[in-house]
């Protein structure tokens, strides 16, 4: 997938990964990349991102005499996802264009 | 003393002048409001302070 | 590499990049190594499939520069272009009339206290004197100058202990006032630092 293309959509990726359930790093990478590749690395600065906007929030657990990072989802990360099911429509109506229908 | 003094400097301060001005107010009453006994005539020397 | 050689090197390549927050981005990696051994993969397929420490640092250090940028305070700023024109004897007066100006404030505030001072002191002194001498005025020219003397005396004493107290109070609550005074007025030269992104 277009670079730019897939950068916009991973982090509404992440946000709908963490909607049923909370989940960790590894595991986030994992479900995810059955939708959209995936990196560790690309992982992490959505991350950040996110939990910096709010839209999700993190707690630890102890796992196996570690500690585990869980994600959870806000209810404003809730909204971004609703907000960008919610744009979808506009999306189309470019790609249209694009396709030259319009 | 300077305790008290320190404590109660502006009621002590207050009845000083009080009493000072009735004092004053209360000799120049008993002057027969002569005012000419306080005036000082004369040149004002500061070591006249002095003489005795 | 092993993942404690990953970590370390991690670690070091997010010290030079100057990225913030490095124990999270550790913590993170430790544990998504982790989790994968558990999952079952080796060490060392793990390593190779993630990107180089250096280019994890990269990344994250694009995704979020620190710049700090020393910014020269106004004041100094101001100040020092003050003092590079000052050879023109026009901007050098304008200096020297701010000085002053600063200076007669600072006169000016403690001007109450000072006098209050100056007030007391002569009162007390004064009165006192004459407290005394008010007995060798009534011995030489009579009672009644002598009593007037005496009560203006012990007038006089009252003022200047009014007055001692007004200096003391006004000096005590004039020296806090002027020493935060004086300390804004210093940091307004004092350079700060600036965080720009």
């Amino acid at each position: 997938m277009n670079a730019q293309l897939k950068k916009g959509l991973l982090e509404f990726c992440v946000l709908a990964t963490l909607r049923t359930e909370d989940s960790y790093g590894y595991q986030i990478i994992k479900d995810t990349s059955n939708v959209i590749g995936i990196s560790d690395s690309t992982l992490y600065p959505i991350l950040k991102r996110l939990e910096k906007q709010q839209q999700i929030e993190s707690y630890s657990v102890e796992h196996n005499g570690r500690l585990r990072k869980y994600f959870h989802l806000t209810p404003v990360g809730q909204e971004a996802i609703a907000q960008f099911l919610a744009e979808w429509p506009e999306v189309m109506q470019v790609y249209d264009y694009i396709k030259g229908v319009i | 003393m300077l305790v008290s003094l320190k404590e109660n400097w502006l009621k002590v301060s207050l009845i000083l002048i009080v009493l000072g001005l009735v004092i004053m107010v209360a000799s120049y009453w008993a002057s027969g409001d002569n005012t000419q006994l306080f005036e000082y005539h004369g040149v004002h020397d500061w070591f006249r302070t002095f003489y005795l | 590499m092993n993942k404690i050689q990953f970590i370390k090197a991690l670690a070091t390549e997010l010290a030079q990049a100057q990225v913030r927050d490095t124990a999270n981005t550790l913590d993170y990696y430790e544990e998504l190594i982790d989790d994968r051994l558990e999952d079952g993969e080796s060490e060392l397929t793990i390593i190779a499939s993630l990107e180089s420490p250096r280019q994890i640092a990269a990344r994250l250090s694009d995704e979020r520069p620190i710049i700090r940028q020393r910014k020269t305070a106004p004041m100094t700023l101001a100040l020092i272009i003050m003092v590079v024109v000052l050879g023109s004897p026009l901007w050098g007066s304008l200096l020297l009339t701010a000085i002053l100006l600063i200076a007669v404030g600072y006169f000016l505030i403690w001007l109450v206290p000072a006098l209050a001072a100056i007030f007391a002191i002569s009162g007390i002194v004064g009165g006192g004197v004459s407290f005394f001498l008010a007995i060798i005025a009534g011995v030489r020219q009579g009672w009644l100058i002598g009593s007037m003397q005496f009560g203006l005396s012990i007038a006089m004493l009252g003022v200047g202990l009014l007055c001692a107290g007004l200096a003391w109070y006004s000096g005590c609550y004039l020296v806090k006032w002027s020493v935060s005074l004086t300390r804004w007025l210093l940091s307004k030269f004092k350079a700060r630092d600036k965080e720009v992104a």
